[in-house]
């Protein structure tokens, strides 16, 4: 592994090599720009088109789809060649900004490296929304896209009898990927409406290969006995030391589950996910204005058509900035990359809006069929009532909702005071996992709205890191 | 503009505020309204949560930065002058203020936790002053002669006494000077049980509402509004806006001397219990917290309202840090933020009425102390609302003192100070 070798003059930092970030790079490579891409993981490719870090006998993945896999390698091919332009560091963690302008600070390799930019993009992707119920916080409950992290990187199986509860297309997904690994998957459970589904049918004509995609999911399912229930979801999970039964109910209009029709199912992993929240700690702590689309993906970024944020030369892109897929990401990465070259003078923007015209019509119809989907993923207030008092919300600081409640029954109506009161948000994560939960729930309880509300300042570091890399001491 | 009527009304839902919201209820049965705005850098919110009387009336704790001890200097340049510092030593008013609000504090912490609900887990700690060569123990000893009165709450280490007490500590402290009556409070649940105590009493919180207009009537005031288009119209308001205290001033057309003071501060993941007492040294102050977080701080810099995080700063906290507590080498750093004191020239609280002006209290400029000087602070303003005696003479603390010619600052706030 090699340290960060600063650049003589700054150039174009990129944040997050998944398909947005890799797109950003790309493009600004075969105008002839060079760039350096930071990312977390061991791996370039993000969630979506993450390798695994054993190499099996295929040399691939056997649970990446034919056509995940193609979409996989075409882009590292690109990459590949334009690598004389492109320096990628793994495994580097971005800290976020201290006081130097147009810098970022950076953890890789024990050393903490301040790295100026010329220009820098944002395509930090997305989180799962952590959805708190009783039980949740027993092993073997993980959130569907950390049980197929275990299955496609490490290749190891989470479990025996699976089942799923959550809402979007992901469900489907996985749950042909944990067939696939061997697992017997008990059921699929999705919170939407099948009938919210027909409605959207018009929009989900959209994209047809898309819509061709998820039928397909469907028939797989079928064919393999596995049932997906609609308007159905999760009540708690119950266990000694861990996982044994799951019990969901069907939810009513507004996902509240409902009393009496409580469903027990013995299963020994349990894969939740209830939405994507968009990972904006960066540009938050950057102090780029925000706004709030409940939607898609919580606290995003204000961007204009060119993907440029309120402060200068600060893009972003892909679900960092609303929940919208791969799909999305790698036509936003391309041209978020066009906004720099207009912006930095290498192309005037007449030339851009005419090659950006095919993506963007590209865009506009993946947006809709994206719409479609988001009607019947849509969280929907119920949620809120499943944890118990003696839930936990905020795992970092094991804080459980009866906490929460003493705090607002004593008149706290902001997620700041909240915090100083509860501490929930104050561990490890910032608030990232349970910020949503608290928010939502503030609003629900004091009947206030999101602005009075508030949200979390995410504070330097946006990492862990050790005290003698950050003095520079460490190994 | 929505008129409203109340006796009193705060400006500012800090820990100054809140304690002088909280006394004054309790003593009367006065309407009591509190106007608060969120702002970044609230000191109360950024606090380390050190009751430090003696550590901050000498210099050490939170002042610590204010000026460099000899060993430092020298470290950074071997011709410095080789005689020893003298303690930045603030007057014995000031001890004395802030010693009998620390002894308030045992009886504050059992009443809140009864009348409000609320732990501020006060943690008898003692705040120990490490001593890394000779010219530290020189500065040390000179600490101890300038406080002849106090000389039983003062206790001496050699370096074996140390690391019988404190393991963690590094193995190149020669020795400790713990003051005995310094402690801890979680200085975000002293706010919150404040200000629950003082709702119960009936007192009224306008959050996120900022005060943007005081309406004086022949030199009296007699109305507060705000930005929400409210107006307030009371017969005393008491200034508790923290860093923010001069621009309420400016309102009236007085200039009270107060200016943030940007302090950073660092705090660890969670720990296993690493330390007893509360450190001291000449980088920096470190203090375990109730939940094991380990709280290192804080700068001293003059940068307006920024609160922005810097690089060198931080890392020469952190530099400190492991200097003391080896161990911290290995540690995660979870969070950094940074506090704007309400500074004051004279590094003293601004307490009472100004002259010329009726209806009007100061509670402000509380600089490094608003935590521990919360208490008496609150009893003061409290007792003269309510004309009664307060229990100091607030002479030594009233804004008059600024106008006399011969009045001297000691704190630069316009200038960096090294």
């Amino acid at each position: 592994m090699q340290q960060i070798s600063l650049p003589v003059t700054p150039c174009p930092v990129i944040i997050g090599g998944g398909p947005a970030g890799l797109n950003t790079a790309i493009t600004l490579a075969e105008h002839g720009i060079s760039s350096i891409i930071l990312d977390e993981n061991p791996a370039l490719g993000g969630a979506i088109f993450r390798q695994p870090s054993k190499k099996t006998q295929q040399g691939h993945s056997p649970v990446l789809d034919e056509k995940t896999r193609d979409r996989a390698s075409r882009i590292l091919e690109k990459l590949d060649k334009h690598s004389d332009k492109i320096t990628v560091y793994h495994r580097a963690q971005v800290l976020g900004q201290l006081s130097a302008d147009n810098a970022i600070m950076v953890l890789h390799d024990h050393h903490v490296t301040e790295l100026h930019y010329s220009a820098l993009f944002i395509c930090t992707g997305c989180y799962e929304r952590s959805q708190p119920f009783p039980g949740w916080t027993l092993p073997g409950v993980m959130s569907v896209g950390g049980m197929q992290l275990q299955v496609k990187s490490n290749l190891v199986r989470p479990g025996d009898r699976v089942v799923l509860t959550g809402t979007g297309p992901l469900l489907l997904v996985a749950a042909q990927q944990f067939h696939d690994a061997g697992m017997q998957v008990v059921g699929v459970y999705e919170a939407g409406q099948k009938m919210d589904l027909y409605k959207e049918i018009p929009a989900l004509l959209a994209d047809m290969p898309l819509l061709f995609d998820g039928l397909k999911y469907l028939a797989y399912l079928k064919q393999k006995n596995i049932p997906v229930h609609y308007g159905w979801g999760i009540v708690k999970a119950k266990g000694e030391d861990e996982l044994s039964e799951v019990i969901v109910a069907p939810y009513d209009n507004a996902w509240q589950p409902m009393a009496g029709k409580h469903k027990a199912l013995k299963a020994d992993s349990l894969a939740v996910n209830y939405g994507f929240t968009s990972r904006t700690q960066l540009t938050q702590q950057l102090g780029c204005t925000h706004h709030y689309q409940p939607n898609r993906g919580g606290v995003t970024a204000e961007i204009d058509e060119w993907h440029r944020t309120s402060r200068d030369m600060v893009y972003t892109a892909g679900d960092a900035n609303g929940i919208y897929g791969s799909y999305v990401a790698e036509v936003e990465g391309q041209i978020t990359a066009f906004g720099h070259l207009i912006d930095s003078g290498i192309i005037n923007q007449s030339h851009a809006n005419l090659t950006c015209a095919p993506l963007r019509n590209n865009l506009q119809r993946l947006i809709k069929f994206q719409h479609g989907f988001s009607k019947l993923s849509t969280p929907k207030e119920g949620l809120l009532s499943l944890p118990d008092p003696d839930t936990v919300i905020c795992r970092c600081e094991n804080v459980m909702r009866s906490k929460i409640d003493l705090a607002i029954a004593q008149g706290i109506g902001d997620i700041t005071k909240l915090k100083m009161a509860t501490r929930v948000g104050m561990g490890d994560c910032q608030g990232k996992n349970c910020g949503d939960f608290c928010r939502n729930y503030l609003a629900q309880k004091t009947a206030r709205k999101h602005e009075e509300i508030g949200r979390l300042n995410p504070r330097f570091p946006l990492s862990p890191v050790t005290f003698s890399a950050f003095a520079g001491t460490g190994e | 503009m929505e008129k409203q009527t109340t006796d009193i009304v705060i400006a500012g839902g800090g820990v100054i505020g809140m304690a002088v919201a909280y006394f004054l209820s309790k003593d009367s049965n006065l309407s009591i309204t509190l106007i608060d705005q969120k702002k970044p850098g609230n000191a109360s919110w950024a606090s380390a949560g050190g009751l430090w009387p003696i550590g901050e009336s000498v210099g050490l704790g939170c002042g610590v930065i204010f000026f460099k001890s000899l060993s430092k200097r020298r470290r950074e340049n071997p011709d410095a002058p080789t005689e020893p510092d003298h303690p930045h030593q603030l007057p014995d008013c000031f001890l004395n203020y802030s010693l009998i609000s620390n002894n308030m504090f045992p009886a504050l912490w059992d009443e809140l936790k009864e009348q409000a609900q609320v732990d501020f887990k006060f943690e008898r700690t003692g705040l120990k002053f490490l001593m890394y060569d000779d010219d530290d123990a020189a500065y040390a000893k000179q600490i101890q002669e300038g406080i002849p009165q106090l000389h039983d709450q003062l206790k001496w280490q050699d370096q074996q006494q140390l690391h019988e007490d404190e393991y963690y500590v590094s193995k190149d402290a020669i020795g400790a000077l713990t003051f005995l009556p310094d402690h801890q409070v979680n200085p975000y649940l002293l706010v919150q049980a404040y200000r629950v105590g003082a709702i119960r009493n009936g007192v009224k919180m306008i959050e996120n509402t900022e005060v943007s207009e005081v309406i004086m009537h022949h030199n009296r005031v007699t109305a507060v509004r705000t930005n929400q288009q409210q107006e307030f119209s009371c017969s005393t308001f008491i200034n508790a806006a923290g860093a923010w205290a001069g621009q309420i001033g400016n309102m009236m057309d007085i200039n009270i001397p107060v200016a943030p003071v940007k302090g950073q501060v660092i705090v660890s993941e969670r720990l296993p219990p690493i330390m007893k007492s509360c450190i001291s040294t000449s980088d920096c102050y470190i203090a375990q917290k109730d939940n094991g977080e380990v709280l290192i701080g804080s700068t001293t810099e003059i940068k307006g309202f920024d609160t922005n995080g810097s690089y060198p700063e931080l890392q020469s906290l952190v530099k400190g840090a492991i200097k003391a507590l080896p161990i911290l080498g290995s540690v995660a750093i979870k969070r950094t933020w940074s506090g704007l004191r309400p500074g004051s020239p004279d590094e003293l609280p601004i307490l009472g009425p100004v002259e010329g002006i009726a209806g009007y209290l100061n509670a402000c400029g509380h600089f490094r102390t608003g935590i521990v000087t919360s208490p008496i602070t609150g009893q003061i303003i409290s007792d003269l609302v309510l004309g009664k005696q307060t229990p100091i003479d607030i002479t030594p603390f009233l804004y008059q003192r600024f106008l006399n010619p011969d009045f001297e600052a000691t704190f630069s706030l316009e200038s960096e100070v090294a």
